[in-house]
């Protein structure tokens, strides 16, 4: 508190009264000014009678703030007056009730300033203490929470430069730092954990001001030129604790139990809070690890699918984030990490549905089984032993077709020519190729009977299926849909609804193009070469000019693919 | 140019606090602070002394805040007076009324001294 001078205490209002009854009972023969040194602070008179300091008929009496001089009463006759009726014993005896009267207003005016100060220190506190419990308590984040704790501490509320935050990592049985303020680094603050002051402290879960560390036993000078020290633990609930370290270089500041009172409180909300953001973050890490699990199994069904659903999901949130940045195709689309989140899980999760699919389905490589085209060679050979015809040629073809993508013309034309012979065994004419077999081999794109494909396409419905028992929280609330929609496509040819363009999630466009993209470059698998990235970008911007693609997101996605697919670049959200 | 607070309040204490509180702008700032103990005195020395900004508390005898505020500003020339009503009445209805009748803000006790100082500070454009 500044140092309170007499004019704070003595106001013009209360004072002027009482020097006019001061001059009235001197006859008004007399000038009163109350004096701060040698300036008036207030006088009943001015011009001619006014003080003046060398007047030698000044008489001048000290009013006093805590038995300290701060001032004077001062009477002086005016020049020119008549005798006064008084005797100076009568002038005394008057002054001396007088300046009872004034000391005792400016006794009063102190008392009452120093509880007003007392006051607003302690509404200082309480708004201090209302303002932190605010703040402290909005986030689940670790970070969110330090940071708020440390910023109260650094604001101001305590004189400390500098602070640490630890934490008890309960698997290795020793505390770690979680936050920090000020110069810790310089002083190596850090190795106050290995000090048996803290952790007596620690264990002791009571905090306690240290001003003179050295007069302390407990400390062996773990970090050089500490002069005070609030040390608070914090716990909680469960068995998440920390401490909480303030500290001082400076010799002149010492702690008071008022600051160790204030931290403490404020202290304790933060861990709760701290607690509960530990808690979270690790039930977090679990629920990602089993999302994970799941994907892993899904893929690994298929050799050729090893890893799929996790470089999607990795993709997706690299993706996210060039969208996030971009400022040409979506300036306004911006992701925070919940949507990351979001978007990443579902990713992960888009093939769960193929659970369902027959394995032989799934991993279809060619159009007819390796044991069904044994038994056709046996046909074939027996064939070309009865009629004498070349058949090994045309078994070659008939190899070649069945690992093709796309038959000819002229493939066509042997399958026919094949599946009308018939090879005599006995009486019995068998067709070289049944109509079930032709019919494999006749298809025109891919391997997969129609039927087949069906039982392929149902894996969003049945993602879906599987998914939606699940009661996603309100930040995860997309990802059955995007999901269900990652075959879609803008045109309304996709499936399973076919629905177009409008009803698409922005986020289901994006692992449309993540998961063919995947699907045609993945390396390591045992029978299909990776496509050259170059040609996996015309193919997808080949769909985006069908319309199947968001056209911008293939432009941004073809700009940015490096940045999207590096896999050193990738952290999980 | 120096400028005027003024504190209108029945309660001694609270006026107390408030001068306390705004004892920086006096000394640093040449701000001089006024105080009064009732509305009806509050409302003589607005028209009196033309304050910079008044810190004006509802529950008074003679005249309540709400009916000073509406009186002061249904003047034109106190168009551009702040008037910080401060009060224990906290019910949203209060704010509102408080709002309606022309008060630039609608504060709560207790109040947090380092906020109505920097207010003050804002309100009167200094630092």
């Amino acid at each position: 508190m500044k140092k309170i001078s007499l004019k704070k205490l003595l106001k013009p209002r209360e004072a002027k009264p009482i020097l006019q009854k001061i001059s009235h009972a001197l006859d008004n023969i007399y000038g009163v000014a109350v004096l701060v040194g040698s300036r008036v602070l207030f006088s009943l008179n001015e011009g001619n009678d006014a003080y003046c300091p060398d007047y030698p008929q000044n008489i001048f009496f000290p009013l006093m703030i805590q038995n300290q001089k701060a001032g004077g009463l001062v009477i002086w006759p005016f020049p020119n007056s008549a005798e006064t009726s008084h005797s100076p014993t009568k002038i005394h005896q008057i002054m001396e009730m007088a300046l009872l009267l004034l000391q005792e207003i400016i006794n009063r005016e102190y008392a009452k300033k120093i509880m007003t100060d007392e006051t607003l220190e302690q509404y200082r506190e309480v708004a201090l203490l209302q303002r932190s419990a605010l703040n402290l308590n909005t986030s689940l984040r670790m970070q969110d929470v330090t940071c708020s704790l440390l910023s109260e501490c650094a604001g101001g509320s305590v004189q400390a430069e500098m602070g640490m935050l630890f934490y008890k990592n309960l698997e290795k049985g020793a505390y770690e730092e979680l936050d920090r303020f000020g110069a810790v680094q310089q002083i190596d603050l850090c190795h106050i954990v290995s000090s048996r002051l803290f952790i007596e402290i620690a264990e002791s879960r009571k905090g306690e001001i240290i001003n003179d560390p050295a007069s302390d036993t407990r400390w062996q000078n773990e970090v050089k030129g500490i002069e005070s020290l609030l040390c608070i633990p914090l716990h909680s609930s469960g068995d998440w604790s920390g401490v909480l370290v303030l500290a001082s270089q400076k010799s002149e500041i010492s702690f008071s139990s008022a600051d160790l009172k204030r931290i403490t409180a404020i202290a304790s909300i933060a861990a709760t809070a701290m607690a509960n953001a530990h808690h979270f973050e690790a039930l977090q890490k679990m629920l990602e690890s089993l999302i994970q699990s799941m994907a892993t199994a899904i893929d690994s069904r298929d050799p050729c699918t090893s890893g799929h659903s996790r470089r999607v999901a990795q993709f997706a949130v690299q993706f996210a984030e060039v969208i996030d940045r971009d400022e040409l195709y979506f300036p306004n689309v911006h992701f925070n990490e919940d949507q990351k989140r979001e978007v990443y899980y579902a990713s992960l999760l888009h093939d769960v549905g193929k659970i369902g699919i027959r394995e032989e389905v799934l991993t279809k490589a060619e159009r007819l089984p390796i044991g069904r085209l044994e038994i056709i060679h046996l046909r074939l050979a027996l064939w070309g032993n009865l009629t004498g015809l070349d058949w090994r040629n045309d078994y070659k073809c008939l190899e070649t077709i069945n690992k093709a993508n796309v038959i000819s013309e002229t493939d066509r034309t042997l399958i026919e020519r094949l599946s009308a012979s018939v090879v005599q065994i006995g009486t019995d004419a068998e067709p070289l190729l049944t109509p079930e077999e032709k019919a494999c081999l006749l298809i025109p794109r891919g391997n997969l009977m129609p039927g087949e494909w069906d039982e392929i396409r149902r894996h969003p419905v049945e993602s879906q299926r599987i998914l939606q028992t699940i009661p996603f929280p309100q930040g995860l609330k997309n990802i059955i849909l995007i999901v269900r929609q990652h075959h879609e496509k803008l045109n309304g040819n996709g499936y399973p609804d076919g629905i177009d363009a409008s009803d698409i999630l922005f986020q289901s466009r994006m692992v449309a193009i993540l998961d063919v993209y995947d699907a045609l470059t993945a390396k390591d698998r045992p029978y299909k070469k990776a496509m050259p990235r170059e040609i996996a970008l015309r193919i997808i911007r080949e769909e985006g000019d069908f319309g199947n693609f968001d056209n911008d997101l293939v432009s941004l996605f073809c700009q940015k693919v490096h940045d999207i697919t590096m896999i050193s670049n990738i952290r999980q959200p | 140019m120096e400028k005027k607070i003024l504190i209108v309040d029945d309660e001694v204490h609270i006026r107390a606090l408030l001068e306390q509180t705004l004892e920086d702008l006096e000394d640093d700032y040449d701000v001089s602070i006024l105080s009064a103990a009732d509305g009806a005195e509050g409302l003589a020395m607005i028209r009196e002394e033309n304050p910079d900004l008044v810190f004006l508390d509802v529950m008074m005898p003679k005249m309540n805040g709400y009916d000073v505020c509406r009186t002061i500003k249904n003047e034109d020339v106190f168009r551009n007076l702040k008037i910080i009503l401060l009060t224990a009445k906290g019910q949203e209805i209060d704010r509102k009324q408080g709002i309606d009748v022309g008060a630039y803000k609608y504060m709560t006790k207790p109040f947090d001294p380092d906020e109505i100082l920097e207010l003050a500070k804002q309100l009167l454009g200094l630092d």
